[in-house]
């Protein structure tokens, strides 16, 4: 693991939400190092936090302090354009809900990142949009629409979709959460394949199933993170 | 923004059914928008080509001086701005010719041209002082008695200009007081040579209404109203007529009829009145109806866009995550307004015109012969196309600025 280079970095990120009547701590603390070419799960109880981790290793969200770096870049406190570039570049969302347009194709939902990247030729990306649904193992589905697409057929869109601008960073929270085994093997089988691609994949699941998977299961607990067996 | 992008947007507008009843109620006030403009402009239009100009807005009716040798005639000839005076007498004859054929009777109404009196849509050679047994008839020419109704059948309309040199031939009867009843007496006829035609809309003229001179129709006049030789027995003499007095400018009528009063002439009025109450409403409601469908289209593209960027939220929300900057979300949006926009306005347009054909060819059809036409001006839609496209972007750049101001969590996590 150690030739692989380091991707992320986080010191000391605290993060807090105020709400009305109370203030909740949610990130104490919490210092974590990913790499490149692993698969990361992140687990624990309902409510621990990670969702909140995963929206600020993602940057739509912001802790409220500590240090966090992409290849060595600090990205805290960055301006709304370059948060944006940050995440147009180097990461991809998958999400328990699909979220994909209904009345677009499957390849015209691969397509819609890559429309405002200009690192991309137009004419190049719906050929990019099918080789990623390929490789997603949706060839021969590449002209349905949302609803003529099984769940785990859905996601797998979605997961071609977070990989159209090639991030090197995938966060997926619970992606299998509304999937059967079946597809969920399969989801995490595709993940670990992003990973063994070189990618630093960071997957929030309550399912046992993904330490089968992963290269480092961590446990978010009373705010950090801590590796299963140290 | 690019031709896929542009792609892109357009079928993500054409497959979503929601945009169907948008696009109806955005056409619906697109036209009506179009449509008062179009009509205010049509109507300004006939103001100016057919109310304004007509010489009919400038003659003044009044009473003659039964005392005086000539009428009052010369007196009235002598105050300013005054460009003739004739015997309303003249025009109300109602003649057979032998334009008579089995669809037309051939009635023809001889009218009077006054002095100094430039018809604008001459084709041909004008009627000289001194000249008879010349004729200047309709471009289109009816001779017919249904002229009235407006019941002119397009396929029996003669086509003036092919009678120019030609003769025709008018029959009357001098009128004679007998046994207490007005009976005809001695046939006449008289033969004229068209030398011109006119559009009779420049006058307001009936399409049998022809020009001739004033020595032929004063001819005409004259054997028509029988001279009364009998002092017990009063019936209507030419005199009795009033004079009709043509002023050389609109904006003179007013002062001519003050001055006609200063010279004791009574019963002056105006043969023909602008009502000006009822064009400021025609004007004022195009107005209403113009202001009413921007509002209607401004508060439909609110709505509009409100319930779409709810529905979209996860959508916009996964745009954000995927590095669209909130730019990106707006000009994405804006475009796919714009283009909706555009769609409908060119549906809008085709159906318009539609209408407009429709009118023209069935409810306006008979009306053209009195100068009322429809006609379509490219700078209203012009116009109707820049408030549209204005009115929907910046409804829908408002809606989307307030949908931006939401984080990015929010708007994926969102749910309809
Ligand atoms: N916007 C917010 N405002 C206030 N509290 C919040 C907000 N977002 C999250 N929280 C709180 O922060 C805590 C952590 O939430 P988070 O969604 O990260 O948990 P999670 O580990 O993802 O849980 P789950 O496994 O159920 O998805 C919860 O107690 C939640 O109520
Ligand atoms: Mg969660």
């Amino acid at each position: 693991m150690e030739e692989k280079s380091k991707v992320i970095q986080l010191k000391n990120i605290q993060k807090t939400f105020h709400t009305k009547n109370k203030e909740v701590n949610v990130l104490r603390n919490l210092n974590a190092e990913f790499y490149e070419g692993n698969l990361y799960a992140v687990m624990g109880h309902s409510g621990n936090g990670k969702s909140t981790l995963i929206h600020i290793l993602g940057l739509i969200d912001e802790c409220d302090e500590g240090e966090y770096q992409i290849y060595g870049k600090n990205v805290k406190n960055l301006k709304d354009k370059d948060a944006s570039y940050m995440r147009l570049k180097n990461i991809g969302f998958v999400f328990q809900e699909f979220n994909l347009v209904p009345t677009l194709k499957a390849y015209e939902n691969v397509m819609v990142p890559m429309l405002i990247n200009k690192e991309i030729q137009a004419k190049e990306r719906k050929e990019r949009a099918i080789e990623l649904l390929s490789s997603v193992g949706l060839k021969e589905r590449i002209n349905h629409f949302p609803k003529e697409l099984s769940g785990g057929e859905q996601q797998r869109v979605a997961i071609a979709r977070s990989l159209a601008n090639n991030p090197n960073i995938i966060l997926a929270d619970e992606p299998t959460g509304n999937l059967d085994e079946k597809s969920e093997r399969e989801i995490f089988t595709l993940l670990k394949k992003l990973a063994e691609e070189g990618k630093c994949v960071i997957v929030v699941s309550h399912s046992s199933e993904i330490k089968n998977y992963a290269d480092k299961v961590y446990i978010l607990d009373k705010g950090k993170l801590e590796g299963e067996n140290e | 923004m690019n031709k896929y992008h542009l792609k892109n947007l357009f079928i993500k507008i054409t497959r979503d059914k929601n945009n169907i009843f948008f696009i109806i109620l955005l056409v619906i006030s697109t036209i009506m928008l179009i449509g008062s403009i179009t009509f205010n402009k049509n109507f300004n239009e006939y103001i100016e080509e057919n109310i304004n100009k007509n010489i009919n807005f400038r003659v003044l009716s009044v009473s003659n001086k039964q005392d005086e040798a000539d009428l009052g005639k010369e007196e009235l000839l002598s105050i300013e701005h005054v460009q003739d005076v004739y015997s309303s007498v003249y025009g109300t004859f109602l003649i057979d010719s032998n334009f008579a054929n089995e669809d037309l009777d051939g009635k023809i109404t001889p009218q009077y041209l006054p002095k100094s009196t430039v018809i604008h849509s001459l084709i041909g050679s004008q009627i000289g002082e001194n000249d008879t047994g010349v004729a200047i008839i309709p471009k289109d020419f009816y001779p017919d008695n249904s002229v009235y109704e407006y019941n002119i059948n397009a396929k029996n309309i003669i086509d003036g200009e092919s009678l120019i040199g030609k003769e025709f031939t008018i029959t009357y009867y001098t009128r004679k007081f007998e046994n207490m009843k007005f009976v005809n007496d001695e046939k006449l006829t008289k033969t004229f040579t068209v030398i011109g035609v006119y559009d009779n809309k420049e006058f307001m003229n009936y399409n049998n209404d022809i020009f001739i001179s004033q020595i032929d129709i004063d001819e005409i006049a004259k054997a028509k109203i029988p001279k009364n030789d009998n002092p017990d027995i009063e019936i209507t003499q030419i005199d009795d007529y009033s004079f009709n007095v043509v002023v050389d400018s609109l904006e003179n009528v007013e002062s001519v009829t003050e001055k006609i009063l200063e010279h004791n002439f009574s019963n002056v009025e105006p043969s023909m009145e602008i009502d000006e109450g009822v064009i400021n409403t025609i004007k004022i409601s195009c107005l209403v109806i113009a202001i009413i469908s921007i509002a209607v289209i401004i508060l439909i593209v609110l709505l509009y866009m409100r319930k779409k960027l709810i529905r979209e939220s996860n959508y916009i929300g996964i745009l954000r995550a995927s590095g669209y900057t909130k730019t990106n979300v707006t000009i994405q949006y804006l475009f796919e307004t714009i283009i909706t926009s555009i769609i409908t306005y060119i549906i809008g347009c085709i159906l318009l015109i539609l209408l407009c054909v429709i009118l023209k060819n069935i409810v306006f059809n008979s009306f053209n012969y009195i100068g009322y036409n429809i006609r379509i001006f490219s700078t209203d839609f012009i116009i109707g196309f820049v408030i549209l496209i204005l009115t929907s972007s910046i409804s829908s750049l408002y809606m989307i600025h307030m949908k931006l101001k939401s984080n990015i969590i929010n708007l994926i996590e969102s749910r309809e």
